[in-house]
Order: C-alpha cells, then sequence, then structure tokens
C-alpha cells in the first residue's frame, strides 16, 4: 500500500508576495554570470590567461563529451566480414513501446545464419529514445551510441531510417563514433579562440 | 471408474485412463514430449515421470503409460519429481542450439516451457562442444526440419504412420547420433504433413508457409471452422493486422487444428490447412460493379436498388418464372434461409437450386477430406433451397433454360458459369438474359458476364454457421471486417428484400439463426447462444460413431 503524504503549500511571505524584489534578486545572479563570462572570453580572444578558464561551451565548434550510456541515434552492428549482425529475432520491435521499429524477416542467402532482415526500419519522430530495443537485442546488433544529437530534418520522411542508413554506421568497432558525421555532411568545426588570435 | 487424487485433488476417470490425461481433468499439466492423446504411447522422453503411491508403496512411474488405478495418489510437485525433470532436461539441452531468437517455435515451445518451470541450470556445456546435425533441412514440399532441434520425440514419426498411413519419417542412427531424417527416398508429403509441425513440441519442424513471417507472441487467435469441404474441420485462425508492413495483405497467418473429437480430432488436411490465402488473395473483390450506363462508380446501394427494380419489372411483367437463382452450398446457413424466404417464400421464385453438375470437386480419402469441397451442402438440403413447386426448374437446367433466354432476372452466387460454358454459350447467356447479379468473393468471368457484381464477405470475415455432411451445425467467429466494401450475403438479401417490400426475420446474423430455429424442422430448438464450440448435431441426427485412436486410452472430453 502507498500512504498518502499530506503536502501542504508553502506560505510565502510579504516580501516574495511583492514579487518585484525577487525577480531583481533573480536577475542579479543571471547578469553576473553574463558579465564575468563576458570578461573572461573577451579577455582569452585578446591573448589574455583568465582565471578560472571560460565555462561556455562554443557549441556546435566544440562539443561536451558524451557519457558512454547516453542514447542518441541508432545504429546496425555488423559482423566482421559486413553482414549484419541483426538476425531479425524482432525482439526489439516486441520491447518497443512506441511500435517504431518496423522489420521484415528473411531466409538469409549467407549459410551461416537462418534468418537476417529483409528490411529493418525506425520511424525516428516515434522513437522515446528509451533504449530497450538495445537491452533486448540478443545479438548486440542494435546500439543508440552514434554520439549524433543534432536530429533535424526539413520532413518527415528524412526520419523514416532503413536498414541501409542504420548499417552505414555499424562498422565492426566497439567504440562510439563521436562525434558523428552523417551521410558524409560533415560538421564545420573553427577554432574560435585561434581565429581571434590571428592563427 | 477408478477414484483416485492428483496433488492431494480427488478425480474420477473412466478406467484405462492415462495419468496425464487424468490430471488434465483437474487442469494439472504434467510436462511431456512424446505424449500424444491421437498417437500411441511410446514413454520414450521421460517428462511425465510422476510419483505414485498405491497401497503404501512409492515409486517413480511415467505418467503417459500408467493407468488410473482405485485409490492411487499422484503427485506431480515434489522435489524428487523436480529433480528428475530438471536431469531429464538438462540432457534435452545438452546439445539444443541456442536458437531460440530465430526459432519460429520461440514462444510456444515446451522445451522453454518447462525449461521455466523445471531447468532453469546453467550449461555444462562449452558453445563449441555442441553435437551438430542438419540445419534447414528440407523433408517436403510444405515442411522444414532443423534436426539439432529434434527432441526425439518421434510424435511426427508416429503420425505418418499411424494417422496419414505412410511412412515418411523416422528416426534414424543410435544414441547420440540418433536424428530424424525422411525415409529413404520419400519426402513428407501426404495430404496431413501439416499435422507434424503442430506437434513437434520444439521447432525441429517449422512450416514454410508460416516461416518467420510473425513472432506468435504477435498473434490473435479466433476459433473457426474450415471451409474447404464438407467436413467442416475445426480450426483457429491465427491472425495479425497490426503490422501491415510485413505483407500488406495478409491478415490470416496460419491455421491451426481445433480439437473436435467427432469431426477431425486433433488433425487438419493440407488443402484445409493453406486454403486460407484466398482470403487475402490479390484477385478478391473489394467493391460493387456495375454495366448500367450513367453511372461513373458503383455502389453497393445502387446496384441493390437496380436489382430490386429489375426483379419488380420481370415479376410484374411475367411473373415468378421470369426470375432464376443460383444459389451456393458455400453460403452459410443464414444466407440460404434468407435466400429461401425472400425469393421461395415471398416473391414464388420457383427455380432455384445450389448444385451445378460442373462444380469443381475436391480429393476425398478416408481419414478427414471429401470430395464435396461446399462446407454447407447439408445446410442446403436441410433449409429447403431447392427447385420447388411446378415449374421448379433445378440446377444444369436452370442455366440450360437461362442461354434460351427463359429468363428476365437470373440471380447467381459464387458459382463461376463461364467455367462450365463456352465463349459461344456465354455471349448468348450475356444477350439472352436481361440482367444478371452476381454475387462473389473473387475476380472471375462472372464478373465480366454479369450486369452487377456484389462483393461479399468470406468464411473468416463474418460469423456464421454451417452444417457439415454429418448434420453438425458449427459456428465460425470474425476476426476482422470484410475486405473494402464486401457484405455478408445474408445482409444483400435483406436489403434486397426491403427495397422489395418484404421484410425478412431479423437485423443480426444471431437473430436470423434463431428464426431457423423456428421455421426448420431439423434446427428445431437450436439458438445461436445456445450453439457451443465444437457444434451441435441437428434435430433427428445422432453423433457418428468416433474413430478408434491408436492410443486406446479413453479419448479426451476437453
Amino acid at each position: 500500500m502507498i500512504d498518502v503524504k499530506p503536502v501542504r503549500n508553502v506560505e510565502l511571505s510579504l516580501w516574495q508576495k511583492t514579487y518585484y524584489p525577487e525577480l531583481l534578486k533573480g536577475l542579479w545572479v543571471t547578469s553576473q554570470h553574463f558579465f564575468r563570462n563576458l570578461g573572461r572570453h573577451v579577455g582569452r580572444a585578446l591573448g589574455m590567461k583568465t582565471e578560472p578558464p571560460m565555462v561556455t561551451i562554443l557549441y556546435p565548434e566544440v562539443r561536451r563529451p558524451i557519457s558512454p550510456r547516453w542514447r542518441g541515434l541508432h545504429r546496425l552492428m555488423r559482423r566482421p566480414d559486413g553482414a549484419p549482425r541483426c538476425v531479425a529475432c524482432m525482439m526489439c520491435e516486441t520491447a518497443c513501446p512506441d511500435k517504431c521499429i518496423y522489420i521484415t524477416a528473411g531466409e538469409s542467402p549467407d549459410g551461416r545464419v537462418e534468418k537476417f532482415p529483409l528490411a529493418f526500419e525506425i520511424d525516428l519522430l516515434r522513437c522515446c529514445f528509451c533504449g530497450l530495443c538495445v537491452e533486448a537485442c540478443p545479438e548486440d546488433a542494435i546500439r543508440m551510441d552514434t554520439g549524433y544529437l543534432e536530429l533535424a530534418g526539413y520532413s518527415r520522411e528524412e526520419f523514416y531510417l532503413d536498414r541501409e542508413f542504420l548499417l552505414r554506421r555499424g562498422e565492426p568497432t566497439t567504440h562510439p563514433q563521436y562525434p558523428g558525421e552523417l551521410d558524409g555532411a560533415t560538421v564545420h568545426r573553427v577554432d574560435l579562440v585561434k581565429l581571434a588570435k590571428g592563427h | 471408474m477408478p477414484h483416485l487424487e492428483i496433488n492431494g485433488k480427488p478425480v474420477e476417470v473412466p478406467a484405462g485412463t492415462n495419468l496425464i490425461e487424468a490430471a488434465r481433468r483437474l487442469n494439472i499439466e504434467i510436462p511431456h514430449y512424446c505424449y500424444h492423446p491421437g498417437l500411441a504411447v511410446v514413454g520414450s522422453c521421460r517428462m511425465c515421470q510422476v510419483e505414485v503411491e498405491l497401497n503404501g508403496r512409492k515409486s517413480i512411474v511415467v505418467g503417459c503409460n500408467t493407468a488410473a488405478a482405485d485409490g492411487m495418489k499422484v503427485f506431480n510437485n515434489t522435489e524428487a519429481i523436480h529433480r528428475i525433470r530438471s536431469g531429464v532436461l538438462e540432457f534435452y539441452l545438452q546439445h539444443h542450439p541456442l536458437d531460440c531468437p530465430i526459432c519460429d517455435d520461440a514462444g510456444e515451445c515446451d522445451l522453454q516451457n518447462y525449461y521455466l518451470l523445471h531447468g532453469l541450470h546453467d550449461s555444462r556445456v562449452e558453445l563449441t562442444e555442441k553435437h551438430h546435425k542438419h540445419k534447414v533441412h528440407d523433408v517436403g514440399p510444405t515442411v522444414v526440419l532443423d534436426s539439432e532441434r529434434c527432441v526425439l520425440c518421434s510424435r511426427c514419426a508416429r503420425f505418418c504412420r499411424e494417422i496419414a498411413g505412410v511412412d515418411e519419417l523416422g528416426i534414424f542412427e543410435h544414441g547420440g547420433d540418433s536424428e530424424l531424417l525422411n525415409v529413404p527416398g520419400r519426402l513428407l508429403e501426404n495430404d496431413y504433413a501439416g499435422n507434424v509441425v503442430d506437434l513437434c513440441p520444439v521447432g525441429a519442424l517449422t512450416d514454410k508457409d508460416f516461416r518467420f513471417r510473425r513472432r506468435v507472441w504477435y498473434l490473435k487467435r479466433t476459433p473457426s471452422v474450415c471451409t474447404g469441404c464438407s467436413r467442416g474441420c475445426n480450426i483457429y485462425v491465427d491472425w495479425e493486422t497490426s503490422r501491415s508492413y510485413k505483407n500488406p495483405q495478409r491478415r490470416i497467418q496460419r491455421l491451426k487444428p481445433r480439437y473436435n473429437r467427432g469431426v477431425n480430432e486433433w488433425w487438419i488436411c493440407d488443402r484445409g490447412r493453406y486454403g486460407y490465402h484466398a482470403v487475402d488473395a490479390e484477385n478478391r473483390l473489394t467493391a460493387p460493379r456495375t454495366k448500367s450506363d450513367g453511372e461513373s462508380e458503383a455502389t453497393v446501394d445502387g446496384v441493390l436498388d437496380r436489382a430490386a427494380e429489375k426483379i419488380k419489372a420481370a415479376l410484374a411483367k411475367h411473373g415468378p418464372k421470369s426470375v432464376a437463382v443460383i444459389a451456393s452450398s458455400s453460403s452459410s446457413n443464414e444466407d440460404l434461409f434468407l435466400l429461401k424466404r425472400l425469393f421461395a417464400d415471398e416473391l414464388k421464385v420457383h427455380s432455384l437450386d445450389v448444385t451445378l453438375s460442373g462444380e469443381p470437386k475436391g480429393k476425398e480419402d478416408e481419414i478427414l477430406m471429401k470430395a464435396d469441397v461446399s462446407p454447407n451442402r447439408r445446410g442446403a438440403v436441410e433449409i429447403g433451397v431447392q427447385p420447388w413447386g411446378g415449374g421448379g426448374v433445378a440446377g444444369d437446367d436452370i442455366v440450360a433454360s437461362a442461354l434460351d433466354g427463359d429468363y428476365e432476372v437470373l440471380i447467381v452466387v459464387h458459382h463461376d458459369l463461364t467455367r462450365m460454358l463456352s465463349q459461344k454459350e456465354r455471349n448468348r447467356l450475356g444477350q439472352n438474359c436481361d440482367y444478371i447479379l452476381y454475387l462473389g468473393t473473387h475476380e472471375n468471368g462472372m464478373c465480366h458476364l454479369a450486369d452487377d457484381v456484389i462483393p461479399i464477405a468470406m468464411w473468416a470475415e463474418r460469423d456464421a454457421t454451417y452444417t457439415n455432411f454429418q448434420g453438425r451445425v458449427q459456428r465460425t467467429w470474425r476476426p476482422f471486417e470484410p475486405r473494402g466494401e464486401a457484405l455478408c450475403e445474408w445482409r444483400v438479401w435483406q436489403e434486397l428484400g426491403k427495397r422489395l417490400g418484404h421484410s425478412l426475420p431479423a437485423e443480426s446474423v444471431a437473430g436470423v439463426f434463431d428464426s431457423i430455429g423456428t421455421v426448420v424442422a431439423s434446427f428445431k430448438g437450436l439458438t445461436w447462444e445456445g450453439l457451443p464450440a465444437n457444434g451441435i448435431m441437428l434435430t433427428g441426427v445422432s453423433e457418428p460413431a468416433y474413430r478408434k485412436v491408436q492410443s486406446s486410452h479413453p479419448l479426451p472430453a476437453y
């Protein structure tokens, strides 16, 4: 049984009820950070050694390291000979709470595995990135470790990923591909600091 | 009648009942692989061992080959039994491949089920040490064998010998090399080959038709009746429609036999098993068609309006002799009853019949298959869809008269007359009949010959009853809606009746069936609600004698 715990609303003091003093207090904290960082960036751009170093990450040129547990765009792994690891067992399709994985199984032309995916499609717009497909896979064939987080597109069709797309990043490696390349579109990387220094 | 106790629960069973069947009466499952109630007992799998106490003495026996005795105490859940079964399972799983993810039987596999009940041990065999046997081995046109998964229960081999009457599968070699294979020089190609897949307790024998199509846990199951011949075998329709991306048109995934002691026992023939493809075939009629001018798109209402008009005009001008109906014994009892009510009783049409000499015939044998491929001929006879009165003309004569131009309106259900007529005769029929209305399920010659075509629902798309050759009324359950604009046939007669000013009984299939029960003598007392799952004999018709089953144990009552 779950106990019922009565929670009472916090009573605001008169000072808090007047609203503006609290608002200004909040803005003061934000402005402090803003101007401090602005000063550091300008300083570093002019070659000064500011302490402590600046804390803003200059995304997308600079990226934060991603935890190995982080879940993003899927990929289908390959065997050392390049064949898909997937055996179309439908475990991920069954586990998927959004029903966004669509697999059609077929008789494999490769004699060593009986079953393989004729089609393996993921509707990324339905995906909630829960990772249950990765958990369910008995073959370590599907992973969500591409490190790719810029999931944007101009049409719904772009988010309908097919087998070839998913296999493209599934080289027989064990380390996550980070930061990713998505279909030849290289991430444009410029070092602003070096630029400012005139290098 | 011995009284015995199983797990402390008392039960009384007929003399000779074995312990597995006795336990089944209490809904207690004694695990087993080789035993099947329809086959001879071999007692080879050793999974069904139970502890038995009789006259103060305790022993371990196999449940399949031990007859229940008075005062017996059977224990299915003791520590010793659990240990024995765990040991037996470890032997079975010693060289069993780790195929579950790609095995079609996963989810309905007895190795999986019993391992979870009694095994749960870690394997003591390294993956690399496992024995290898034939994989993806073709044993026949419909079945694939995976020898590594086989537990050598011999059910399939016994089925072929005892039921199908042919030796096509056997177990060869000795000990650890034992392997299920084809009898040399023979393929598994008897008319009942598909049953070995149902019998296989593991994934060794899989059905090529179902292989890799769906995982079994996706399937939904609806009881039904096979309409492939006049036997009316009881079946389950395993269907799935939510994953249409796999094969878009296909809704039925497979058929499985449903036990009915009086009709088909545990089996169905392959003609019935794979006959379901017609339901989702590409040439299904899904929309009404018309030849009439000035109508860009045919609608069911439009076709019905025109048919009613034509019938009315013909009756007014030339009387009931100018209308003829060729009905079908593939239609259900309800369809035929309303058809007879409308045309014979209300409109006084004399020429109506279901039988044509040119109808397709099937193979007949002494096991299940009947030559008559229509599921409801007995029903048509009982309901009385036949020519009557002075001017009534029977089946073939209706066609002959129609060719001579005796009818203004000809209504044809299911029958493809064009297959029985020459090109010349077809043209003559089209010219001499003022109006031909065709009710059909598939694209055929009649669709082009007829003036109007109404698509109708097939057996898997409707609730209906059929009367098999024994006189047993059996019902089907509807798993999904008819394809496209297809209608149930009885609904067409009802709508037509309304337009002709004759209201027919009941707005639902249950109501129609109940009114058959009040009107037709042999259906007296039958009600839709009162229809048991395994059918009911017509009034005055007795149950046929049951076939003697090889196991010699009294048959289960479930």
